[in-house]
């Protein structure tokens, strides 16, 4: 991100920092600034760069301490994202309301709403593949969401993405967990060794005389998963 | 995602001198921008060169080696490993085999 306001804005678009265009980041990494005055989100993008190029410093280190406040967290996607893959027919979430799958009330701690969208695969879509900004702009984070549609569900998968990546909770493991790697990935290998005939190598031995010491190794690699690796 | 395949003479006491074979196979995405040209970053990348790994897809890889003469003996070694990003990477799955070859 930092990146994207110092040489993506400053230097290749030459454009201001604006809420809009920190938007084309923050609309998937850090949701709730989409509620932030216009001037709230300049000095979050300011302190983006800070924390960056300040890093290590008092300075960069507070910067750091409050950009943490705005990360991914409940709301995000139990409020903020809830209700966006269906907007026409929900509308906007509910200010307080907390939307999950089953509608359970939390202990009376917050209103519920049950909201099936959370358990299917478009939900996760919002950020996970090709992202398309207010203005039209396609940011391309990742891709997964391509090869899920195009080629999972088009082989006939039919596992979402929370089948897997929320079988730990909300921890939702991915290719950070190795566990869940190892899982999704399948290695086979096969080594046969065998005597080469002499005198048919091109390559130089040292007794052309004898049988060359051979093997061949074959190896197959299955994605277990439900899109492409790697991807993110 | 890396795949890598060695073999080393275990004959051999220097291990720099062991390796006798060496391969590797890389799976990945490249994002490229409008004028074709690879980028790292998000709001560059437009499209893909798509070298991954498909969903659902079993892949086959062939290595034949073939040593010197006076190879007795060979420890042949596969990993798999997983880069999260360019820096961090772990091996996710291994194979290891010890082949002996009578000598004539």
């Amino acid at each position: 991100m930092h990146n994207f306001i110092t040489i993506g804005l400053k230097k290749e678009w030459n454009t201001p920092l604006t809420k809009a265009q920190i938007m084309k980041c923050l609309d998937c990494h850090a949701p709730t600034v989409a509620y932030a005055t216009e001037e709230l989100a300049f000095e979050i993008g300011k302190m983006i760069v800070t924390a960056y190029k300040m890093d290590g410093t008092k300075e960069g280190n507070d910067a750091k301490k409050e950009l943490a406040r705005l990360n991914v967290g409940c709301l995000a996607c139990h409020n903020i994202k809830a209700t966006a893959v269906a907007r026409g027919l929900h509308g906007d979430p509910g200010p307080g309301m907390i939307y999950g799958p089953n509608g359970e009330d939390g202990d009376n701690a917050h209103p519920s709403e049950e909201l099936v969208d959370l358990s299917r695969a478009s939900f996760c879509m919002q950020c996970h593949g090709k992202y398309k900004a207010a203005d039209g702009e396609i940011i391309q984070c990742n891709t997964l969401s391509g090869s899920f549609q195009n080629t999972y569900v088009a082989q006939g998968g039919s596992q979402s993405c929370q089948d897997c990546h929320m079988k730990k909770g909300h921890l939702f493991p991915g290719g950070h967990d190795l566990d869940t790697v190892k899982e999704g990935l399948g290695l086979q290998v096969e080594i046969v060794p065998y005597g080469h005939l002499p005198g048919t190598l091109e390559k130089k031995v040292k007794d052309p005389q004898k049988w060359i010491p051979s093997a061949v190794v074959n190896v197959f690699i299955e994605n277990k998963t439900g899109h492409r690796i790697p991807d993110g | 995602m890396v795949l890598d395949v060695t073999a080393k003479n275990l004959d051999e006491k220097e291990p720099a001198k062991q390796l006798l074979f060496s391969d590797q196979r890389i799976w990945w995405e490249i994002g490229k921008d409008l004028h074709n040209r690879m980028r790292y970053g998000a709001w560059q990348i437009k499209e893909i060169v798509d070298l991954t790994l498909q969903p659902m897809e079993t892949i086959k890889e062939r290595f034949l080696m073939n040593f010197d003469t006076d190879i007795e003996t060979v420890e042949i070694e596969v990993t798999l490993s997983y880069f999260i990003n360019g820096k961090k990477g772990d091996m996710v799955h291994s194979a290891k085999k010890t082949l002996a070859y009578e000598l004539d």
